[in-house]
């Protein structure tokens, strides 16, 4: 009488390791991809010609978007930092978004600023700005205080003010490496007309040595957690991320630094103030709104330029941010379900968002099924021990496998080479966090999952208020 | 001897202007950003500070700002030495009491006249031929 | 019996599913294993020869800072060259060469003439113009701009073949290397051969027309006439701006009649760059232009020329669709002293909600406001 439910549970195994072996293998051949894009923007970026872009004016200017909210202690160090980015023309537009601390009257002693004026387009809506402060010292800072509207609304703010052709989204947070922005650049420079999006690389600076708002010397984080982290971000950028762009299918650039074209994101409808992932939606938008529009366009994932944040080192803040990322992928793929497999929307369609699907929603959902039941096939004996080991090697040894590929590739890639022992670290990282750290990430994704589902059925009731042009 | 100060983050260029200030009797502290340029030049008090444009840690506009502010550095006299070449940078250096600035490329023989020049003391008997025909 | 026989055929065939089964699993299994072992052992021997590369390194920068000394004292005085030519060891070049790409940018006059003579006699040249024929195209890209720096008939020469490479960035290389040592013979010749369209569309060919320019103003002057696609005329038109030469304002005027708006826009940057009088009247109606994009620009360059007779039809465009267009016509009001700053304020008050906006809030913005 057991029989039909035994050959239910053994279909679903088979379901199991069936895509199992199917998101191995796309993994392999995204580490191919990312091998190939490596190489050929490794050999490209060897001795870019970083002087002669430094001296020549053919560079776009960039306006850096730095939201701000209550980071009094960090914000003027920060923004030193970035004023002496080495790039000829940029200026910093650090928006205060209605921070409760002393943010503004920090920024406003430190810099000496006094309150001035600028015209503004309002070309993308948000909440009213109190003010606007400068200082003739440093004549590329310029200061907004505006009300509270969050992150999204606080850069749509800055990308109203910004004057210049090109934006880049930074976190206050992050560091960025001094010529991180002209070799960002080096894509709008070969491609000016089509190029709209660029990311770069984000690493974890925990270990690093950071001094007035630069890394120093390049560490490998001596805590698990961080470290774990560390590899995980390899393997996210290095490989993923490669091999979308290689695909033409990048759909994540990460808010914590990307370039876009100001007329583009414009025309897009800058960031969603509703959703929590507004740096994925934002490139998902611009996907379509150039779709659309029929409109030949590129975006690129260039590795070297390098942004350092860090890391949450508590299982608390970690699984707060990881159930949030979750919770803004699956918000842009449901807001943006029509691209789904939609050949009209090119390899991002076809491509980039069923990757996300597979892998990002139903992967952990089956991952963690996995999990549960095969042990307990294997207990109750419907399973061949075969299977069984199988499953398990699967699971972790080409889970190691594609952790040590990602170091591989880092190895490659470095123009900051890692030392010996330092590589060794990580190493250790990629393989232990396999056991342990690979299955609490995906319960957080589960636990974004559950969130989004129970939001979505109160849905209508999310308060929203209403936004003043200002 | 006097002795001068060279921040500068290229090994290369480093040891290039050190060679030439050596050449010609100087005596040189190397540092290679701008904070240790500031700790240096607090410790040694050089005769002169001679300043790269990017640097890490701390830029030279930034430590030529911090000299200033300083009551016992800012007699020392600054000669930025730097890439960027815009007029901004140029006139923003001069207004914060840099002696002299030399854009890159530039050309070793005309660091070393400005130096010199910059630490030759204006001899007092000797009146400005230029100044007095103006004046008549 | 048949039945029998297919049951015992199914049971058969059962048997050697399960034992295929079995044996793909133990594959699997295996596979995984090997992978992950592979890979461990992968990255050990980089780990391995990432020290072994360090500890290299440290050895080279040893030996590069001995031969950079060396070098510095050639440099004060030649006669110590031969020994130094004697005493290089084969390995020496490549740190030669590194020391010669880190130095030369940096210095310029007699100086790094020396320097760059001292490269040549030293084996530099010889190896870089060889490394032109090597396999791989980065590796000709990079001679290309090494070779740049040392003014030698034979570079040229070479150079001159390599604008014939199958690599469109080695040919962009080699442009650009001719362009920096002042031998391009002809501007439309160097431009056909980058005609590819990746190529054109990158702004580093922007920045080798506009060094060429001022030498090559009558070729391309010539090349407004010619049959070229629009890309290619905007690199023209935008060389000619940047020329600063006045000989090239009449057949930019002309070029207000093009078809393509990018050629329209370069035309009107290029003719504002050159500040001629004769610019405005064309201007007057650039400020119509059905590209907003070209309004805009005239708009900004009216503002820089500060030409007062221009205000009225400046005027008129504050009330322009596009919001670009507004701001660089209150923008260039504002420059225009006394005048711009009473019509502007006038402006502020006007019914017309964006006008009153954009003339305010440049009123603001420059500190022109009552």
């Amino acid at each position: 009488m057991f029989a039909p439910i035994i050959d239910i549970i053994k279909l679903i195994n088979a379901v199991i390791f069936a895509l199992l072996i199917l998101q191995n293998a796309s993994y392999f051949v995204w580490l191919a991809l990312a091998y190939a894009e490596l190489r050929r923007s490794v050999r490209r970026e060897k001795k870019p010609n970083l002087w002669s872009m430094l001296t020549k004016d053919f560079t776009f200017s960039i306006s850096l978007l730095v939201p701000a909210h209550n980071e009094e202690t960090t914000v003027v160090e920060n923004v030193h930092s970035l004023l002496a980015l080495q790039y000829p023309d940029f200026e910093v537009v650090v928006v205060n978004d209605g921070s409760s601390d002393r943010t503004l009257e920090t920024l406003i002693e430190k810099f000496d600023l006094t309150k001035i004026h600028r015209a503004c387009q309002l070309a993308i809506p948000h909440r009213r700005i109190r003010g606007l402060y400068g200082n003739p010292r440093y004549p590329r800072l310029i200061v907004v205080d505006k009300e509270n509207g969050g992150k999204s609304d606080a850069l749509n703010a800055a990308i109203n003010l910004a004057r210049n052709p090109i934006v880049c989204s930074i976190d206050a947070d992050s560091v960025l490496d001094a010529d991180s922005l002209i070799r960002a650049m080096r894509p709008f420079v070969e491609e000016p007309e089509q190029m709209i999006a660029v990311g770069g690389t984000v690493r974890v600076a925990n270990g690093c040595t950071v001094k007035a708002g630069q890394v120093i010397q390049i560490m490998p984080p001596r805590q698990m957690l961080p470290l774990f982290q560390s590899v995980e971000y390899l393997r996210a950028f290095l490989i993923a991320r490669l091999a979308w762009s290689r695909l033409h299918a990048m759909l994540i650039i990460s808010g914590a630094f990307g370039l876009f074209k100001r007329n583009a994101v414009i025309q897009a409808g800058g960031y969603s103030t509703s959703t929590v992932g507004e740096d994925m939606e934002l490139v998902v938008k611009l996907h379509r709104s150039m779709r659309e529009k029929g409109i030949a366009y590129q975006m690129r994932y260039v590795p070297d330029p390098i942004c350092w944040t860090e890391a949450p080192d508590t299982l608390q803040v970690l699984q707060r941010q990881r159930t949030r990322w979750q919770r803004g992928l699956l918000e842009t793929l449901f807001k943006h379900r029509r691209m789904l497999f939609n050949p009209s929307y090119g390899p991002v369609g076809l491509v980039g968002m069923p990757n996300f699907l597979a892998f990002d929603v139903i992967g952990p959902l089956l991952e963690m099924t996995g999990y549960v039941l095969i042990p307990f096939c294997g207990v109750i004996g419907v399973l061949s021990y075969e299977f069984f080991i199988a499953y398990f090697m699967l699971t972790f040894a080409l889970g190691i496998c594609l952790s040590v590929g990602s170091l591989f590739l880092a190895e490659l890639s470095a123009h900051h080479s890692l030392k010996p022992k330092d590589l060794l670290l990580l190493t250790a990282g990629a393989v232990v966090e396999n056991f342990g750290y690979r299955q609490l990430n995906n319960y957080w994704r589960l636990m974004g999952f559950w969130q989004f589902m129970r939001d979505k059925q109160g849905w209508g009731a999310m308060p929203r208020a209403g936004f003043s042009r200002g | 001897m006097a002795d001068i100060l060279v921040a500068e983050d290229d090994p290369l260029m480093l040891r290039m202007i050190e060679f030439k200030l050596k050449q010609h009797g100087f005596l040189v502290r190397k540092a290679t950003n701008g904070e240790e340029a500031l700790n240096l030049a607090r410790a040694e008090k050089p005769a002169l500070i001679l300043l790269d444009g990017m640097m890490p840690i701390m830029d030279g506009f930034e430590t030529l700002r911090r000299l200033k502010e300083s009551p016992d550095l800012r007699a020392i006299p600054v000669v930025m030495l730097t890439l960027k070449g815009s007029e901004q940078d140029i006139v923003y250096s001069l207004n914060l009491g840099a002696a002299d600035y030399i854009v890159k490329p530039f050309h070793p023989g005309e660091l070393i006249a400005r130096i010199r020049k910059i630490l030759t003391p204006p001899s007092s008997g000797r009146e400005d031929p230029l100044r007095r025909s103006q004046i008549a | 019996m048949p039945l029998f026989r297919m049951q015992i055929l199914i049971l058969q065939l059962q048997t050697i599913l399960f034992q295929l089964q079995i044996f793909l699993l133990q594959v699997i299994s295996w596979l995984s294993f090997s992978l992950a072992m592979v890979s461990l052992a992968v990255i050990m021997g980089l780990i391995i020869r990432r020290a072994i590369l360090d500890h290299g390194k440290r050895l080279a920068a040893e030996r590069q800072n001995l031969l950079m000394d060396r070098m510095l004292a050639c440099l004060e005085d030649p006669g110590q060259l031969g020994t130094l030519k004697e005493q290089l060891r084969p390995d020496d070049q490549r740190l030669l060469l590194g020391l010669f790409e880190g130095m030369i940018p940096n210095l310029r006059g007699e100086y790094a003439q020396r320097l760059s003579d001292m490269m040549r006699t030293l084996g530099v040249m010889e190896n870089q113009i060889r490394e032109l024929q090597h396999r791989k195209w980065w590796r000709r890209a990079n001679a290309c701009k090494i070779l740049a720096w040392i003014r030698d008939p034979r570079v040229i020469e070479s150079l001159e073949k390599t604008m014939n490479d199958p690599n469109g960035d080695v040919r962009l290389e080699a442009a650009t290397a001719l362009v920096k040592l002042d031998a391009v013979r002809s501007p439309s010749l160097l431009l056909a051969k980058l005609a590819e369209a990746t190529l054109t569309r990158s702004l580093a060919l922007v920045d080798l027309c506009r060094t060429l320019g001022p030498s090559c103003v009558s070729e391309f002057i010539a090349m407004l006439d010619g049959d070229f696609p629009d890309r290619v005329m905007t690199l023209a038109v935008d060389a000619l701006g940047f020329s600063g030469d006045l000989r090239a304002v009449e057949p930019l005027l002309k070029l207000q009649q093009h078809s393509s708006a990018e050629v329209r826009f370069a035309a009107v940057q290029s003719l504002g760059a050159l500040g001629d009088p004769r610019a405005l009247a064309v201007f007057e109606k650039s400020l119509h232009d059905p590209a907003w994009e070209v309004r805009a620009q005239t708009a900004f360059w009216l503002g820089r020329l500060g030409a007062s007779e221009m205000l009225s039809p400046l005027q008129d465009r504050l009330d322009d669709d596009q919001w670009w267009v507004r701001y660089r016509a209150a923008e260039a009001l504002a420059a225009m002293g006394n005048a711009g700053a009473i019509a502007l304020r006038g402006f502020a008050e006007d019914v017309r909600p964006r006008v009153a906006e954009i003339a305010q809030g440049v009123l603001n913005e420059k500190g022109l406001a009552t």
